[in-house]
């Protein structure tokens, strides 16, 4: 039979501690290899203080101790598929300027409004996008791609736009997307990425 | 256990405590150490410090001792003392009717396996380890004014363990009174939690199916009887109707944690009931 933790050869009290870290970084039953009996009664009791189901089997260098956590939690095992991304990761899309690349500028803004569309369009959206410079302009005086932002806004989207860039622009009046941001907000947002993307 | 010099003081104390056990009075002790040279020799020296100031502590000397190098620092020491014949303690002469006492609160092993799980700190042990330090000398002398008919001091067998030295010696029973053991703040929150050293599984083993416990004892009450002991208290049998003072100049000596556990009862119990 096959077991998840091998605490052979450990000493009192490290098999419990094994144990204790286990029932906080899994979730679902696991299985530990104890090869002393005092490691089998602690491990045992202590998973049974914690509220799991203790199964214990001999193993033929010790005993296999079954920790199964409270129902509820073996439930939401079953449930959960395995292909679901983690949930944790957080995309960030900084927009520094109202145009994409260096080229013609009538050209850039177009590509400008036609990203934003297209993000609209993807399943894999921003969890936040900030707009800084000449970007603010985009969610100011730009009716077109303010919508589109605000579509983002409305899948869930946090939006943060630079306070210092709306002043400096006469902009902040005009606002039609997000909120006003400041540096902090925003150089703490984009070190916490996980995925950057920037225009 | 961090500080070397606490070490040392708990080493000694746990050493003199056979000879109080016994009605006598400790007269010299000799160093045992085993260490790494790693560790530095400071560490070492305080280590003796602890040991020797604990021994001069109980009116005794060290006079010698023996080193060697080692991967683990091992501290302990050998003590003569002296007694009187006609007050000498030993474990056999329970007689049924008297009543047991404990001198110091259980679970020095539970916490520091606590301890080595880091789930409890220094701090929270402070009471137990003051506890290991104090010698068995205040106890001792209180028991000298009582008809005390056996005695024996608490350490790696648990109490149960020693008590079933006292069980084999004489031809009684005993009972425990669970509710009434003085336990450490904390020990019976540990042992939930599985700390229990290995040597607390030994002691229930080897004491078998001579100790039983009654339906409503808890399985972690239980267990805890056999927690193996550092320096632990004293465990006399005494005159039932002396316990109750006996307890109250234990205290005033200042051994807080002294209680009347149990009582000797006739052998045809044939064990240790626990209830």
């Amino acid at each position: 039979m096959d077991f998840d933790i091998d605490a052979r050869g450990l000493t009192c009290p490290k098999p419990v501690i094994k144990v204790k870290e286990a029932l906080s970084e899994r979730a679902g039953p696991f299985v530990i290899l104890v090869d002393n009996a005092a490691a089998r009664d602690n491990v045992s009791r202590f998973a049974n203080n914690s509220g799991c189901a203790v199964e214990v089997t001999d193993h033929h260098e010790g005993f296999l101790v079954s920790v199964i956590p409270g129902d509820e939690t073996a439930l939401k095992v079953e449930e959960v598929p395995v292909t679901c991304p983690a949930p944790t990761v957080k995309k960030v899309l900084f927009i520094g300027a109202d145009e994409v690349g260096r080229g013609d500028r009538e050209l850039g803004t177009t590509l400008a409004k036609a990203f934003l569309y297209a993000c609209t369009e993807n399943e894999d959206r921003p969890d936040l996008v900030i707009f800084m410079n000449s970007g603010v302009r985009l969610v100011t005086e730009n009716d077109e791609t303010a919508a589109h932002v605000r579509t983002l806004e409305g899948e869930g989207a946090e939006v943060l736009v630079c306070g210092t860039c709306l002043d400096f622009y006469g902009l902040k009046e005009l606002l039609q997307a997000g909120r006003v941001s400041n540096m902090y907000e925003i150089q703490s947002a984009l070190t916490s990425a996980d995925r950057l993307v920037s225009l | 256990m961090d500080d070397p010099y606490t070490f040392g003081q708990i080493a000694a104390a746990n050493a003199l405590s056979d000879v109080y056990a016994m009605g006598g009075k400790p007269l010299t002790a000799m160093n045992l150490v085993a260490f790494p040279c790693a560790l530095g020799l400071d560490v070492l020296k305080r280590i003796l410090l602890g040991g020797v100031d604990k021994v001069h502590e109980a009116g005794a000397a060290v006079v010698g001792g023996h080193t060697i190098e080692d991967r683990e620092p091992k501290y302990g020491l050998a003590v003569t003392g002296i007694v009187r014949p006609s007050e000498m303690t030993t474990v056999g002469g329970a007689r049924p009717g008297d009543s047991l006492v404990l001198t110091k609160p259980l679970g020095t092993g539970i916490l520091a396996t606590a301890l080595k799980g880091e789930l409890i700190d220094e701090e929270a042990m402070a009471e137990a380890i003051e506890s290991m330090r104090t010698l068995n000398r205040e106890a001792a002398e209180a028991l000298k004014r009582y008809d005390v008919s056996a005695c024996t001091d608490v350490t790696g067998f648990g109490l149960i363990g020693h008590l079933y030295d006292m069980f084999r010696a004489s031809d009684v029973s005993f009972e425990l009174r669970s509710s009434e053991v003085p336990l450490f703040d904390g020990v019976l929150d540990m042992a939930s939690m599985g700390m229990m050293p290995a040597g607390l599984y030994r002691n229930r083993d080897f004491v078998g199916e001579v100790a039983r416990k009654a339906d409503g004892v808890g399985t972690d009450t239980f267990d805890v009887l056999f927690d193996p002991q550092t320096s632990g208290g004293l465990l006399a049998s005494v005159r039932g109707s002396d316990a109750g003072r006996l307890v109250a100049e234990l205290r005033d000596r200042g051994c807080a944690g002294a209680c009347e556990i149990g009582k000797v009862i006739e052998a045809r119990a044939k064990g240790i009931m626990v209830t």
